[in-house]
């Protein structure tokens, strides 16, 4: 058997951890940057505002419901998040953290599983003050399935283990909200009549598989309850690294871009390093608003082959640098760098290159460094000057709230 | 396995990583080395759910806690007679003496002539206090050698 416990508007959950008094008020909170509506309290979705509905449209509703805003602050988020899986994983041996807000936990070898649930959910709702919810079943997809159900029980306990249960919670399940079938395979699925979870195990599995490949066969196989997603308790390799974020406003200047892209350059080479990753080619992308069809628009895009896998901040922002300046053109209003670090090899097997200057270990030693003094002084002590000082690309976050659990200067004050 | 509290070196204030290693004479201690003492490990029994907070008035003053005092709590524990809980009461975060007797629940701030007070309306408790911490002097800053 398989739970996946899932946090309820973990955001929404998480700002109110901190202000009760906002337990009975709608709540929102906002993409970075305050762009779009990403976690919605039911007050606010009972007041209509859908996921992902862009700040400004419900700006009227917000002031005429007192609806309350937050910024995402993900500080807070991981550092709750982090507290809610350990609590969890006191429960089982097996352990898979899906998400920011999600965990599937092997349950094998316990006998009374909804007992088991009830436990593990008011021990978590008690410790953490995170409302959850937890659905059961013998496979992963079901277990997604019943989580679903689970949040509209008043218990946040869905089982689904006899055939019964299952073939009663498929009936009347949409095809579109089953884990791994996205829009493209909801369309097509419709227009096959298949508009159901129970129409769709009704099929052949040759039929399945001709629709929907070979992951939608798997899926086929889980709804019937034979397992085919084992639990990934060790992620793989990552394949590539990221950091991109738009903004707080649109900007032609070369200088902040290059700002911008030191700061993002920094983080990824970061990441990297606590990875213990190198990166063989980076990838830079400038970005215009595409939410604004009235300018003109212009994504240009430059991969950079590394000639030594490095991970070290100094080297790495120079080739970003250097992209971007390839890349940059004054005639548009960019909103957005996108910087990717691919072909990661582990930092035990670099290979050097015979024919060109290698001051790596320099920089590497400065990198180092660089960690640590961010580590012990918090992030940003030390940076590469073309980082800027004053950031006038920096995210728009109006609404955020404090650090509870990370800055002392933030912790609760009470009388 | 928890992640292991603990606080990362100052190397202002350490500027030798491994004080023990001697170039002239081997450490007569080499063999019985043990960890410096940590607070965070008397402290804090169960790092995932303790949270700190301070106290932000001398309303507790007759329990020895006084504005600054940093307190550890944590969300795991349940409140029990006489503990000392974190809760949010009357629309505000607040440190208080928690009283079971019988059916009833009371809440006080250890002052002799003052009686506690009977709660009616359900409590949102958020944790109990294992330890308040009470500043007493701090050290002026100390010597660091140039750099």
């Amino acid at each position: 058997m398989f739970a996946l416990v899932d946090a309820n508007n973990f955001y929404v959950s998480c700002e109110r951890l901190f202000r009760p008094e906002l337990n009975t008020r709608p709540v929102v909170v906002l993409s970075n940057n305050d762009g779009c509506a990403i976690s919605r309290s039911n007050e606010a979705k009972a007041l209509g505002i859908k996921m992902g509905v862009p700040y400004f449209q419900i700006k009227a509703l917000v002031e005429q419901h007192h609806i309350a805003i937050f910024s995402s602050n993900y500080t807070l988020y991981a550092d709750i998040s982090a507290r809610i899986m350990n609590n969890l994983a006191r429960f089982s041996p097996e352990v898979e953290v899906y998400s920011i807000d999600e965990c599937f936990l092997g349950l094998n070898g316990i006998s009374n599983v909804s007992d088991y649930a009830q436990t593990l959910r008011s021990t978590v709702v008690h410790n953490t003050g995170i409302p959850v919810s937890v659905g059961i079943a013998p496979t992963k997809t079901l277990a997604k399935l019943a989580n679903k159900l689970a949040k509209k029980s008043s218990s946040g306990i869905c089982v689904l283990q006899s055939e019964e249960e299952i073939t009663n919670a498929l009936s009347n399940f949409p095809i579109g909200d089953l884990w791994g079938i996205g829009r493209a395979y909801h369309k097509k699925l419709a227009l096959e009549n298949v508009f159901t979870a129970a129409q769709l195990r009704a099929q052949t599995p040759a039929w399945v598989k001709h629709m929907l490949t070979i992951q939608g066969l798997r899926l086929y196989h889980e709804l019937w309850g034979r397992p085919c997603i084992p639990l990934k308790e060790v992620l793989d390799r990552k394949q590539g690294i990221c950091t991109s974020r738009s903004f707080g406003k649109l900007t032609n200047s070369l200088d902040e871009l290059i700002e911008a892209t030191t700061a993002y350059t920094s983080r990824l080479a970061e990441k990297l390093r606590a990875d213990k990753s190198c990166a063989t080619l980076l990838h830079v992308q400038l970005l215009t608003n595409r939410f604004r069809p009235d300018l003109p628009q212009y994504n240009p895009y430059i991969s950079l082959p590394l000639a030594h896998p490095i991970s070290n901040t100094p080297d790495l922002v120079k080739a970003a640098i250097g992209g971007v300046k390839a890349l940059y053109s004054p005639r548009y209003q960019y909103s957005k760098v996108m910087v990717m670090a691919t072909g990661l090899i582990p930092e035990q097997e670099v290979q050097l290159h015979l024919f060109s200057p290698w001051n790596g270990p320099k920089n590497n030693a400065l990198s180092s460094l660089m960690d640590k003094l961010n580590t012990h002084y918090g992030s940003g002590t030390i940076r590469m000057a073309s980082e800027g000082y004053k950031k006038h690309w920096a995210m728009k976050r109006e609404n955020v709230s404090p650090n509870y659990t990370t800055a002392w200067d933030d912790i609760l004050r009470v009388g | 396995m928890l992640k292991q509290v603990h606080t990362p070196q100052d190397p202002a204030l350490e500027p030798l990583l491994h004080p023990e290693q001697a170039s002239g004479f081997v450490s007569p201690a080499e063999d019985y080395l043990e960890g410096r003492l940590s607070i965070l490990e008397r402290l804090v029994k169960d790092p995932v759910n303790t949270y700190y907070a301070e106290a932000d008035s001398n309303e507790l003053s007759a329990l020895g806690i006084c504005k600054g005092t940093l307190f550890v709590y944590d969300t795991s524990m349940k409140a029990t007679h006489n503990a000392l809980v974190v809760l949010w009461y009357q629309g505000e975060w607040k440190v208080r003496q928690y009283y079971v007797i019988g059916k009833h629940v009371y809440l006080g701030t250890g002052k002799e002539n003052e009686e506690p007070e009977l709660v009616s309306e359900e409590l949102l408790i958020r944790g109990v206090v294992t330890w308040s911490c009470r500043p007493h002097q701090h050290k002026p800053k100390c010597y660091v050698r140039p750099r």
